[in-house]
């Protein structure tokens, strides 16, 4: 029987015994030095459908609730209990010390799109006073127009990410950021805080919405770290120059 | 399409986002991230769509 993995708790972590996993297998926990893996016994790989996915993810909520913890990808199946020592000595110290870092926080996640006037606007302010004569020329102030609108988009896109790390504030201890610009898609964002101040970021964020008629800003979350883990793709690491104090990080 | 389903539909999409392309990689025999990486762009889409269809309804 394989071993289905939801989350890297401390080893003192011993989740409540009528907890339920997948097909609603109960749980157990294999540790290495200071953490342990929270499993149970799948047969073969996972169902991809939402009951699989909800399970998963409330199951790792409940974990990060009781006792900090770090969600593992979902679909993450091991052979067996050796199996999964090694991996988790294959990356105790990274493992132990994202623990420590982000295990007792939550993601608050941020998409935002230009609606349809904003872009235009911005658009406008690149088109140039005078029509080409010539083919060549015509080429070339095509060029330049779509170099202009989209730096202009980026500058743009930039603008609003500064203008949320302000909302956020010193509330953030770390933020993900990805400047997208492309279509209507202006940025994807996540910032790591503290779950009581959840509500505080979301009525600031609230606030900003009524200073941006020009973008639709979307909330989702509060949820496990997912882009806080090492050694995450996609999402940039960049500095923090918005927000008024450097991250900071529990002891 | 009402706003509450749009919302719903949003919220399930940035977790799929979440639970299968980002989180904690243990190196398994059986793992269904890796075949999983279309769904992340599919997914991604239809989050964009979701928020788009919000952006209406709020407008």
């Amino acid at each position: 029987m394989s071993l289905y993995v939801y989350a890297i708790v401390d080893r003192a972590c011993d989740p409540p015994a009528e907890w339920r996993g997948l097909a609603g297998a109960p749980l157990s926990t294999i540790g290495v030095r200071s953490i342990a893996a929270v499993v149970s016994e799948i047969a073969g790989p996972p169902r991809r459908d939402t009951t699989a996915l909800v399970r998963h993810e409330a199951l790792v909520e409940a974990l990060a609730a009781h006792h900090r913890a770090l969600p593992v990808r979902f679909g993450t199946v091991l052979c067996d209990a050796g199996a999964v020592e090694q991996a988790l000595s294959e990356r105790y110290e990274s493992l132990a010390a994202d623990l420590v870092r982000i295990g007792g926080h939550v993601e608050l996640g941020i998409v935002a799109l230009w609606r349809e006037d904003g872009r235009e606007d911005v658009n406008a302010a690149a088109q140039p006073a005078e029509p080409a004569s010539r083919a060549g020329a015509r080429y070339l102030q095509a060029r330049r127009r779509d170099h202009a609108r989209a730096s202009a988009g980026k500058a743009a896109a930039r603008q609003l990410a500064s203008e949320l790390d302000v909302a956020v504030g010193d509330r953030a201890f770390d933020r993900r950021l990805s400047v997208v610009n492309e279509g209507r898609l202006v940025m994807r964002a996540a910032y790591l805080v503290a779950p009581a101040d959840a509500a505080a970021i979301r009525a600031a964020i609230d606030e900003l919405r009524g200073r941006r008629r020009d973008v639709a800003i979307v909330l989702s979350g509060p949820w496990p770290p997912y882009s806080f883990v090492s050694g995450q793709r996609g999402m940039e690491v960049e500095p923090i120059g918005m927000i008024r104090h450097a991250p900071r990080y529990p002891q | 399409m009402s706003q509450v389903s749009a919302e719903q539909e949003f919220t399930l999409l940035e977790l799929l986002d979440r639970m299968i392309d980002r989180g904690v990689v243990l190196t398994g025999d059986l793992t269904i991230s890796v075949a999983d990486v279309d769904l992340v762009a599919v997914a991604l889409n239809v989050v964009i769509a979701s928020v788009e269809r919000m952006a209406e309804l709020e407008a």
